[in-house]
C-alpha cells in the first residue's frame, strides 16, 4: 500500500524533534517503511543530531554569578524606590493644582460678582432718569432706553393711549364728493 | 500576598519561576533571584559560549542580559510567559547585536585548537559522566570536534542549533525570536545537521589519512 502522504524536507526535522502531531507521525513512520532513501535520510540525521545533543552545558564561572545577583538586587532595589518616588510628586503635584484652581474659582468670582452689582448700579441709575423720546423724519415716535419692565408697560400704555386722541378732520370747504371723500386724522383739536 | 509572607529560604526551591519573579519584583528578594539565576544560568551562559566562544565577551555579555533582564523586566515581561523563553531572547539580541557589531564571525579554529583554552573549557565541565581515563580522551575529543564543527556552521544554522539545544525551544519560538518563518527554522535546523555530518565526514577521513601515513 503507497502512502499519500505529502512530504517536504522539513518533515524529517519535525520528526526528529518529535514535532509532528501522533497521526502525523503514524503516517510519517508508515512512509519511511515504505521509502528506504527517506529511512536512510532520517536515520543519517538522527545520528547527526545524536552527537549535537551531546553538547554541554557550561557553568558560569563563581564571580560572575556573585557579581550578577548582587548587581540585580541593587538595580531592582533602586526602580522600586524609583517608582515610589514619581508617585509622591504626582500626588503633590496634583493637591497644588486643586488649591490653585480653587483659589483661581473664588477669584474670578468675586471678581464677576463686583462687575454684575455695577452693571446693576449703572442700569438703575440710567432708568431713574426721565426717558426721552423723540420723533423721526417719518414721524414716528421712538423711545429708546434701558428700562425697567413697568416703567415699559407705562410708556406703551401712554403710547396706545395717544391713538384715542386721533380725530376724523371735518373741512366745510372741501367737496364731499364721493370721488374725493376720504378719511384725515389729525391730533389737533377740532375746529 | 501569601506567597510572599510564607515564603523561607528552602521552599524557594520548590516555587516555579513565575512565583520567583513575582517575588524579585515585589520585594527586590535576593533569595528569589539567585535562585532563578541557578536554575538557568548554565544554559544561558553556554548558549552565549557556544555563539561566542570568547570568555571575557561571554561574560560581558551575560552581564548585560543580566542588566537588561532587571531594567526591563516591569515594562516588557508578561508574567503569562515562560520567564526563561524571555531572558533567552534578551540573551540572543544581545549576542547577535555583539556579533553584527564585530561584522565577522569568530575565528573558531584559532581558539578551539588553542590547548589552554580547551583544557580552560573543559576543566569547567561537569566529572560526572566520565567513567575512566581512555573514555575521558573520547568524549573529550568527541565534545571538542562537537563544538569546533557548531562554530563553524552559519550563524543562522547555529543558532537554530543552540537554541533546539539548550532550551528545548519549539520550533515556533526559535521561528519567531530569529524572525524567520517555521519552515525556514526547520530547514536551518535541517542544513546544521547536514553540515554537521559532512564535518564529522571529512574530520574521519582526515584521520584515516593520517593513520595510513
Amino acid at each position: 500500500m503507497k502512502s499519500n502522504m505529502p512530504l517536504n524536507d522539513e518533515d524529517c526535522i519535525r520528526y526528529l524533534m518529535r514535532e509532528m502531531d501522533p497521526s502525523e507521525e503514524i503516517e510519517f513512520e508508515r512512509e519511511m517503511m515504505q521509502n528506504e532513501n527517506l529511512l536512510i535520510e532520517v536515520e543519517s540525521l538522527r545520528s547527526t543530531y545524536n552527537k549535537v545533543r551531546k553538547l554541554p552545558l557550561k557553568e558560569t564561572p563563581s564571580h560572575l554569578l556573585e557579581s550578577v545577583q548582587a548587581q540585580a538586587v541593587q538595580d531592582q532595589k533602586k526602580n522600586l524606590r524609583a517608582a515610589l518616588i514619581p508617585k509622591a510628586w504626582h500626588t503633590k503635584v496634583a493637591a497644588a493644582a486643586v488649591v490653585l484652581i480653587a483659589i483661581s474659582g473664588a477669584f474670578i468670582y468675586s471678581q464677576s460678582d463686583n462687575e454684575v452689582n455695577t452693571f446693576r448700579n449703572q442700569v438703575g441709575t440710567q432708568s431713574a432718569s426721565p426717558v426721552q423720546p423723540w420723533v423721526d423724519r417719518n414721524e414716528v415716535l421712538n423711545i429708546s432706553d434701558r428700562i425697567d419692565e413697568n416703567r415699559a408697560k407705562e410708556l406703551i400704555q401712554d403710547f396706545e393711549n395717544s391713538y384715542n386722541k386721533l380725530m376724523l378732520v371735518k373741512d366745510q370747504n372741501t367737496p364731499t364728493t364721493p370721488q374725493r371723500q376720504g378719511v384725515l386724522l389729525t391730533s389737533s383739536p377740532s375746529q | 500576598m501569601e506567597l510572599l509572607k510564607r515564603n523561607t529560604k528552602a521552599s524557594y526551591k520548590e516555587l516555579r519561576d513565575r512565583d520567583l519573579v513575582k517575588l524579585f519584583r515585589k520585594k527586590a528578594d535576593e533569595a528569589a533571584f539567585n535562585e532563578l539565576l541557578n536554575r538557568h544560568q548554565a544554559k544561558i551562559y553556554s548558549y552565549i559560549y557556544s555563539m561566542v566562544n570568547n570568555p571575557e565577551t561571554v561574560n560581558d555579555l551575560f552581564q548585560e542580559t543580566f542588566s537588561k533582564v532587571v531594567t526591563k523586566m516591569d515594562d516588557t515581561y508578561n508574567e503569562q510567559g515562560k520567564w526563561i523563553a524571555w531572558v533567552m531572547r534578551i540573551a540572543h539580541n544581545a549576542t547577535i547585536d555583539y556579533l553584527r557589531k564585530q561584522k565577522r564571525f569568530v575565528d573558531v579554529n584559532g581558539w578551539y585548537d588553542d590547548g589552554d583554552s580547551r583544557s580552560d573549557y573543559f576543566d569547567m565541565m561537569s566529572d560526572e559522566s566520565w567513567v575512566d581515563a581512555d573514555d575521558q580522551m573520547v568524549e573529550s575529543e568527541t565534545k571538542s570536534s562537537l563544538m569546533k564543527h557548531i562554530a563553524k556552521l552559519p550563524e543562522e544554522q547555529r543558532t537554530v542549533v543552540l537554541l533546539r539545544h539548550y532550551y528545548e525551544m519549539p520550533f515556533k519560538e526559535i521561528a519567531e525570536l530569529t524572525n524567520v518563518s517555521i519552515n525556514t527554522a526547520l530547514g536551518r535546523m535541517r542544513y546544521a545537521l547536514i553540515n554537521l555530518r559532512k564535518y564529522f565526514e571529512e574530520e574521519r577521513q582526515h584521520e584515516i589519512k593520517h593513520a595510513i601515513k
